[in-house]
């Protein structure tokens, strides 16, 4: 946890103070450390907070609402150029800032992404739920800039960051820059405002103070910073079907292997996979174009083979509603030009297509710099880890479905899943990093309830709090409902639930598998099932998490409004404000994809 | 010294008659499985749980548990049941089970694959139909065995009477049963007691059956209790009491073996439920419960000695027993095909190979029976060799009913008399006990043997063979006259000597053999048989004869005896 390898960024504190640190630590169990990073992080949330309040002018606060990474890497990284700088800034996740601080600072960058249909990011929430309550105070001496990251492609595009640069000027406060708006390729774009902030922070002379506060110290925050551009080679020792043969989901456990002095992540925390794409497609898709896999193709690093581009560095599984646009420039195809044409159809083709069946269902002759430029990079794929390095450090732990259909006939295999279950062998190594995801951690500090809905790989998480709260020694209850097809087939992790029932861990067990009985039954009807019991469990603190598909997450939304109604005798905009007063106080956690 | 209780004598005590945490258990959303003692507990009630073995190793690398299942057995007098009930135990087997239906050696059907959110409807599904499985399983009499003679009607009705109210009277009074399973809640009244039982019930399991000879098909004398009808010109006289059967052995447990009931004197009728009653209570006081390998009434019997028992059950019953009346015995198969009974009615008989019902390709006869059902007049009889009887069909619709049954593969093939008169039980994949395969098995083994009695000429020759996957018996091997005894996966001990009609203990003969040991065996000793027998000599009278094995006198002393 205290090591030499720190970066100089990640750590702010000399030789002599990391010294006395690591006397400190050594003696130190798995455990203690644990709880102590839990008091040393409160510590710090602390400082900051009151550094926030002393000493306003100096300090610029860098505040990201980030779900997949990406927005939390651009803060880090206008953190780092402005740091270079001179200039003084607090970094802190939405999430981590009491909301009603906000008021009393005095610059503000405001980073963050937007979801579905406008939806602030899950740790953007209670912040974004304050700004815009028409209750929200004056504000008028903060200064402020806004950058989101969207997709356009969606009907609210960066809406998110729409909000709060709007509703901030209402309020009262200054821009400091127009608001900027990222798309899916957002790196040019986020660049050239990173440049425009600093000069403008710059000519607003904010000094930096003689003690730079970084933000509160994370466990995943003190090993070294890995990030998509620069990640960690874990080594995969495991890959397990968890589901049965007969299973509709190919479910497979995979372990992999990190150094625990490098790498550090907490439960809820989600993990990026770097993966190639896989060879034999892009054979199909050269062939299906007619292009030749060794003719060159202008990269930034100079001209490179098209096949290896093709596996390497471009999207192939997931096809972006951009490049259907820029390939239908290459169609005559009315049928295309109609689907382009409506925004809802256009998303709903793409969703539910590879590149190989855009290329053939609607075929076109390009050459092979035109086709390496329609296409999106490959990005690295996120999953929510389903470990604790309290039970075994040298491990991450995913859960994965395997994405597997079958479409005009021909087989489809995910590109991410198909590269951790089909193409990578046990020790391989594989490119990841931690993403820090703190709106989904467990409550601190210890003691409290929690509830963890999930349904299918939604599951994941839980199985991470489940054992870090078993080396923690932390007596919280904890109560599962979790949904899934079959109960024989599919009940994901079975014997551990069962080990963690039997150790005095699991206090409570809800199941819905929606396949086993001629009615179907899903997680959201067990919170209306289980509404008594699960309205006493919140009204006693507990916490509640959920994760799995937005779909789910929706329908769990709308069960937990219902239940509160009838168990708490309560109209439904009474019960609405109770459900979005968990979110407000931090009690309602979700983690939706 | 004396040994501790058993830990099941503790199970049951606390048990509260049969509640146990039953409610608990099957409540329990996070396994398919039931707590430990609750395992036992629901033998009582008819089911016992199992998981697939051959998924066992698969799932726990799946991080599932294995894959529960509960077996469920019913309880049906001498194997009788109306075409009511056998739609509605049909519809329920394909519905809520694994699909199949898997007539038993003691005259009843059970299910397999009974996932546990399931067993509730399934209980409720044949209590629907009057059929309940109270005592399948468990530390009580189980099944009452009664031959199923349909060609003497007036008597097989008296007979078959008896078997009822006997297993009505030695049933468990607690209301158990009807709580958990039919009423759903606890209804209120005096509190629960067993008058007969106790609340530790027996020591082990109890086996009663009515033989009327000449057939034996009941094996008679391997069960605990045993009824032996005397008839004389078409009028029951009574019964003939048999005590101290049983078939169970633990491999390389010399102190455990298999015994042939006793003949403990005669009775008439009306003392029938008195004397049943009796042999039932002394079992209770006297059975072994420290030990279940030896907690059987046929150890209680060694122990006692045949007088001493005699005079006590007639003690507890109130009356004496007359001298035994002469009873012989011709086999102990069915009577395979059509056959006409003295009341003009007709009865068939279908074979049923290993007794297992399931629909496959090339043969339906599950749908056979069912539409059979549909237009039957009479009832089905299940024998105790795991065979079918359509009993009571007017001459006018025999036609129809045999076009049924050859249509649906049920009279379709010409089977070996070898393979008539085999007899397996289910063992691998379900049964916890198995040590080896047994019907999975069998219907290839008994093909190479066919061979071999085919090569030596001896196909006609009625020979009784049996395999089980365990020497627990489900499937009464000690009395085959060939017999393979499972002992690990793939190995048998083979057993031989037994004399055809149930009346004589086999022996073993060559222990622990694999699939060609076991055949390069037989085809030598189908050889010696072909070359030696006597016209009408049956295969294992011959064996004793020849001194191939020595015949079993006295189990206790000379079962374990080297041959």
């Amino acid at each position: 946890m205290v090591s030499g390898n720190s970066s100089p960024l990640s750590s702010p504190i000399d030789a002599a103070a990391q010294r006395a640190l690591e006397q400190l630590v050594r003696p130190l169990s798995a455990t203690q450390i644990a709880w102590l990073s839990g008091y040393l992080a409160q510590l710090a949330e602390q400082a900051v907070a009151n550094a926030a309040e002393d000493e306003p002018a100096e300090v610029v606060t860098i505040l990201f609402g980030s779900q997949s990474g990406n927005t939390k890497g651009l803060a880090e990284q206008l953190h780092t150029r402005a740091q270079a700088d001179g200039i003084g800034t607090y970094l802190l996740s939405m999430a981590e800032l009491a909301p009603r601080k906000l008021a009393k600072l005095q610059r503000v960058i405001l980073l963050t992404s937007t979801h579905g249909e406008g939806e602030p990011p899950e740790s953007a929430y209670a912040l974004h739920a304050f700004v815009m309550d028409e209750n929200a105070p004056r504000m008028e001496s903060l200064q402020f800039a806004v950058i989101g990251l969207g997709d356009s492609s969606y009907e609210h595009y960066c809406q998110t960051a729409v909000d709060f640069d709007r509703r901030l000027a209402q309020l009262g406060a200054r821009r400091m820059l127009p608001l900027q708006c990222c798309d899916v390729e957002y790196e040019a774009d986020a660049q050239r405002w990173q440049t425009d902030v600093l000069g403008r922070l710059v000519a607003l002379r904010a000094k930096r103070p003689a003690t730079v506060a970084a933000r509160p110290l994370e466990p995943s925050e003190t090993a070294a910073p890995y990030t998509k551009e620069n990640p960690y080679a874990a080594t995969l020792l495991e890959n397990r079907r968890i589901t049965t043969p007969d299973a509709v989901a190919d479910v497979r456990h995979l372990a992999l292997g990190i150094d625990p002095r490098l790498v550090r992540y907490r439960p809820g925390d989600t993990l990026g996979v770097c993966f190639r794409n896989d060879p034999a497609l892009v054979d199909r898709i050269v062939e299906r174009l007619g292009l030749d896999a060794s003719s060159p193709v202008s990269q930034d690093d100079g001209a490179q083979p098209l096949g290896q581009v093709l596996t390497e560095r471009l999207e192939l599984t997931q096809v972006h509603p951009t490049t259907v646009r820029r390939w239908s420039e290459h169609v005559q195809a009315s049928r295309l030009q109609a689907i382009i044409a409506d925004p809802a159809k256009l998303r709903d083709y793409a969703r539910r297509r590879q590149l190989l069946d855009l290329i053939t269902d609607f075929p076109a002759s390009i050459d092979a710099d035109v086709l390496s430029g329609l296409l999106p990079r490959l990005q690295p794929r996120l999953y929510s880890i389903a470990s604790s390095q309290a039970e075994l450090d040298d491990e991450v732990h995913l859960t994965v479905a395997v994405l597997r259909y079958r479409r005009s006939g021909q087989r489809r295999l995910g590109g991410a899943s198909g590269f951790l279950a089909e193409r990578l062998r046990p020790n391989d190594s594989l490119s990841v990093y931690p993403v820090h995801n703190p709106s989904f951690h467990l409550p601190t500090p210890s003691g409290v309830d929690i509830i963890m809905i999930g349904a299918g790989t939604g599951i994941a998480p839980y199985r991470g709090f489940l054992q870090d709260r078993a080396a923690a020694g932390d007596r919280g209850r904890n109560w599962l409902l979790f949904g899934n097809r079959h109960f024989q087939r599919d009940f994901l992790y079975q014997l551990d639930w069962q080990a963690q029932r039997k150790a005095g861990l699991l206090n409570r067990v809800s199941l819905a598998f929606s396949r086993d009985r001629a009615q179907k039954v899903y997680v959201q009807d067990r919170v209306r099932t289980e509404a008594r019991e699960l309205f006493r469990w919140l009204e006693e603190g507990a916490h509640l998490y959920v994760c799995g598909a937005s779909a789910m997450g929706e329908a769990v939304h709308r069960a937990l409004i219902d239940m509160v109604g009838r168990e708490g005798g309560l109209q439904e905009d009474a019960a609405t404000d109770y459900i979005d007063n968990l979110r407000r106080e931090a009690r309602y956690h979700r983690d939706l994809y | 010294m004396t040994s501790p209780l058993h830990e099941n004598e503790a199970i049951k005590r606390f048990s509260n008659y049969l509640r146990g945490t039953l409610k608990a258990s099957m409540a329990d959303e996070l396994t398919g499985a039931l707590a430990d003692d609750d395992a036992q507990i629901t033998k009582f009630h008819g089911f016992y749980q199992q998981d697939d073995r051959d998924l066992r190793q698969a799932r726990r690398e799946h991080y599932l548990e294995p894959s529960f299942g509960f077996m469920l057995r019913a309880r049906l007098p001498g194997g009788v049941c109306t075409t009511t009930q056998w739609l509605a135990i049909d519809g329920i087997g394909r519905a809520l089970t694994a699909g199949s239906l898997r007539l038993t050696t003691r005259q009843s059907f059970q299910y397999h694959g009974i996932l546990k959110r399931n067993v509730e409807s399934v209980i409720r599904g044949i209590n629907k139909v009057m059929i309940d499985s109270i005592g399948g399983c468990g530390d009580v009499n189980r099944n009452v065995l009664c031959n199923p003679n349909p060609v003497e009607s007036p008597v097989h009705r008296e007979v078959h009477g008896w078997a009822k109210r006997i297993s009505e009277h030695l049933l468990p009074r607690t209301r158990a049963y009807h709580e958990l399973w039919l009423d759903g809640e606890q209804v209120t009244g005096p509190a629960d007691a067993e008058p007969l039982y106790g609340e530790t019930y027996l020591p082990r399991k109890f086996k009663t059956a009515i033989a009327v000879p000449p057939h034996n098909d009941v094996d008679v004398y391997s069960n605990d209790l045993g009824f032996v009808a005397i008839i004389e010109n078409g009028a029951l006289l009574g019964f003939n009491v048999l005590a101290g059967g049983g078939m169970g052995v633990t491999h390389g447990d010399t102190s455990t073996f298999p015994r042939l009931a006793d003949t403990l004197g005669f009775i008439a009728p009306e003392q029938t439920l008195a004397i049943a009653e009796a042999v039932v209570s002394l079992q209770r006081d006297v059975g072994d419960r420290r030990d279940r390998r030896h907690a059987r009434l046929k150890y209680s019997v060694e122990r006692m000695g045949v007088d001493a028992f005699r005079n006590e059950v007639e003690r507890r019953a109130g009356c004496r027993l007359d001298p035994p009346r002469e009873a012989v015995f011709t086999d102990q198969g069915d009577r395979y095909g059509w056959v006409q009974g003295d009341d003009e009615r007709w009865h068939l008989t279908v074979y049923i190979e290993n007794g297992r019902l399931v629909d496959r390709p090339g043969a339906s006869p599950m749908r056979g029976l069912r539409e059979i059902a549909r237009v039957h007049q009479g009832d089905f009889r299940i024998t105790p060799n795991q065979n079918l009887i359509i009993a009571g069909v007017p001459a006018c619709q025999q036609a129809r009913i045999d076009a049924l049954a050859r249509e649906h593969g049920l009279l379709a093939a010409r089977h070996s008399r070898l393979r008539l008169n085999g007899l397996s039980c289910v063992a691998l994949p379900t049964c916890p006990l198995a040590m080896a395969e047994a019907e999975r098995y069998y219907p290839d083994f008994l093909s190479q043997i066919e061979r071999l009695a085919e090569k030596h000429g001896i196909a006609d020759q009625h020979i009784v063979n049996r395999i089980t996957g365990c020497p627990n018996g489900c499937a009464r091997p000690y009395l085959g006259e060939l017999a393979l005894v499972g002992k690990a996966p793939g190995r048998y001990n083979l057993m031989l000597g037994g004399d055809g009609v149930g009346t004589r203990l086999n022996r073993l003969y060559r222990e622990n053999l694999d699939e060609p040991a076991l055949l390069a065996e037989i085809d030598r000793l189908f050889a010696r048989f072909a070359a030696g027998r006597r016209p009408g000599e049956g295969f294992g009278d011959f064996l004793i004869r020849d001194a191939v094995v020595a015949a079993v006198i006295n189990p206790a002393e000379d079962f374990h005896a080297a041959n």
